[in-house]
């Protein structure tokens, strides 16, 4: 069989959106359902295709695999393909996109068509981000996402939505503006804007130190790291539970990702300088926004602060530039994109049936919610890494990587580990322990749509805080081909430095 | 292994052989002798009682700066720091800027007649000194 498998999952979605868009007729019930169900029909397909795609994925190649090319724009190609580390992104995305739609099944109610339509073309904007491997095709993918984002938040969400919306187009494209400066000046240097020529080109000193700090703008924002991360916590609260969901589950995952595949590989020699300042803002990150959190008074800001927390853990892994601390990143990336994902789920069930997200006017709902109670649980307790659940592979093997480069940096990061424990622990003490709220009385455990959604995330974070190993298989061969690539590279500079002098 | 002298490896048995028969003495024979030295010592009970104040004291050392710093970093570091001179704090001052720009347009014809008058003036008085300086 050779079919373009990637171009499939990634614009199937977007063939979805059409669908609704022309299908979606009739009154205004039929309407509603139509689309919902052509978005999940979508969504499960793409998932599906994508499972064929982890099947035929050779986990011991360092290569990109299910490359298409086709010319495009003279100056551009469509170059698309997948290796070890943008392939358990891509799966992330078309896993949870499914489980969104069904979130959303009840809880919107208004422009059901468009919201379909935005979820399916943002999966779109998404997968393709991952696996483009040209620069203007994966700048198009990255800003394009901002697009059906700002509208989610804008429309579907909470009172404050319109400046959340703002905040979080605008301090995105402001440092995108950056990237798209630093792609111009990399096209006028290595002549191509092809991600396969640029990873071995070998760009020189002055113009690497640059074109990195336009490149770390871009995805310190959207990573977010301290201190540009205020827009977080804003877009969050108002958001509607799926926006949330994808925000921080896939939209943050693209900084993470943009290191990995930009940063580190093509500008080695400035990553390597650079080092001090990523574990300085990864550090006060962490501590910072873990105190932070522990304060907040609405569940959802509190998730929003502590995964600015987790992601700090995340670009310390990946600066660190040893195999752990890499392996570590990605891992903790894709175990955050279930959990936090999950946590956003489960603030959206309590949501929906009280209609606010302030932690005081919850208590005891352990005794109306057993089953809510336990999911609650497993997903607070892999949020604090607890060892055991998929949290604890990912902050372990960062802070290990961490420490074999820096043990002072990993040392002051391990208090977040503390911290996480203090604040999740608190708020699940806050909400579900304690007497019952007498306003709470009436409220009804998760039903069956809600224990659909959540079944496969607890199975997922727990199997893969058992045996994370898939996940580590998947992306070692090209995690190893990066480090060895990176350490030939830093090598050299050193050795260039001294000729120099 | 390590030798371990002997009244080491015996020692934890004779320590819960002696708490068992203290507590045997205490809460089951005589549970009256635990009531009257709670009485005869009060300093001491409620010390122990209330686990050497160890919460006290955590409360007061590290849970109550923790909860200072966290309501300190969010308000004043996110909310006056970063969003007050960031997002915020610019687009304020844009709007600012923007309404003091607003206000130059009058719509009245003789104030854009005055303000090309001194534009004119300052052109031809730099284009005078400027050139004729040569």
């Amino acid at each position: 069989m050779n079919w373009p498998i990637l171009s499939v999952v990634t614009f199937l979605p977007l063939f979805g959106a059409l669908l609704v868009m022309l299908l979606v007729r009739g009154n205004e019930r039929l309407a509603r359902g139509t689309a919902r169900w052509i978005a999940l029909w979508a969504t499960l397909v793409t998932f599906a295709i994508s499972l064929v795609m982890v099947w035929r994925f050779d986990a011991s190649s360092a290569e990109f695999q299910f490359v298409e090319k086709r010319n495009w724009l003279g100056i551009a190609s469509y170059h698309m393909g997948v290796d070890g580390i943008s392939l358990p992104f891509v799966i992330l995305t078309t896993a949870l996109m499914p489980l969104c739609i069904l979130a959303s099944w009840t809880v919107i109610q208004t422009r059901v068509k468009e919201y379909m339509i935005a979820f399916l073309v943002l999966e779109t904007l998404m997968v393709g981000t991952f696996s483009a491997l040209d620069l203007l095709l994966f700048y198009l993918f990255f800003e394009g996402g901002l697009i059906p984002m700002f509208l989610i938040i804008g429309i579907w969400g909470g009172p404050r939505r319109v400046y959340a919306s703002f905040k979080f187009f605008l301090y995105t494209l402001l440092g995108s503006v950056l990237m798209l400066l630093a792609i111009m000046a990399m096209y006028w240097e290595a002549g191509t804007t092809d991600i396969v020529t640029l990873l071995r080109h070998g760009f020189p000193l002055g113009l690497q130190k640059w074109a990195w700090l336009a490149f770390f703008a871009s995805f310190a924002v959207k990573m977010p790291m301290w201190p540009v991360h205020t827009w977080l916590p804003d877009a969050h609260v108002e958001a509607p539970t799926a926006g949330s969901v994808i925000l921080a589950a896939i939209l943050l995952k693209m900084g993470g990702y943009g290191f990995l595949r930009f940063s580190l590989p093509m500008f080695p020699a400035a990553s390597h300088d650079f080092a001090p300042l990523i574990f300085t803002l990864s550090v006060v990150a962490i501590i910072y926004t873990s105190l932070v959190a522990l304060m907040q008074e609405d569940v959802k800001k509190l998730i929003a602060y502590s995964s600015v927390a987790h992601m700090g853990f995340v670009t310390m892994g990946i600066f660190a530039a040893t195999t752990q601390g890499v392996a570590g990143g990605i891992f903790q990336m894709i175990s955050h994109g279930i959990v936090s994902g999950a946590l956003f789920l489960c603030v959206g069930v309590v949501y929906d049936r009280m209609h606010t997200r302030e932690i005081a006017a919850y208590g005891g709902l352990v005794n109306r919610m057993p089953l809510y109670a336990f999911v609650f649980m497993v997903f607070t307790l892999a949020n604090v890494g607890l060892p055991g659940t998929s949290g604890f592979v990912g902050e372990f093997l960062s802070l290990i990587g961490t420490f074999r480069a820096n043990s002072a940096v990993a040392t002051l990061a391990t208090f977040g580990v503390i911290l996480s424990a203090a604040y999740a622990l608190w708020l699940y003490r806050k909400m579900i322990f304690g007497s019952l709220k007498p306003s709470l009385e009436g409220i009804r455990d998760i039903g069956w749509r809600e224990a659909v959604i959540f079944a496969p995330l607890v199975v997922l974070t727990i199997l893969l805080g058992v045996a994370p190993k898939p996940v580590l298989d998947m992306s070692a061969a090209s995690v190893a081909q990066l480090l060895e690539n990176y350490n030939h590279a830093v090598a050299a500079a050193k050795t260039a430095a001294l000729a120099v002098q | 292994m390590h030798h371990v002298p002997l009244q080491v490896g015996v020692l934890p048995t004779v320590m819960m052989v002696i708490g068992f028969v203290i507590a045997w003495q205490f809460y089951i024979r005589r549970p009256d002798i635990p009531v009257e030295l709670a009485r005869q010592h009060d300093v001491l009970y409620r010390f122990l009682l209330n686990k050497w104040y160890f919460d006290e004291l955590y409360e007061v050392i590290f849970v109550r700066p923790t909860k200072w710093l966290g309501r300190l970093l969010w308000k004043g570091g996110d909310g006056w720091l970063i969003d007050g001179f960031g997002p915020d704090g610019v687009s304020a001052r844009v709007l600012d800027v923007t309404r003091n720009v607003v206000r130059l347009q009058t719509g009245y014809l003789y104030h854009y007649a005055f303000a090309m008058l001194i534009g004119a003036a300052a052109f031809i008085t730099w284009f005078m000194f400027a050139t004729g300086s040569h």
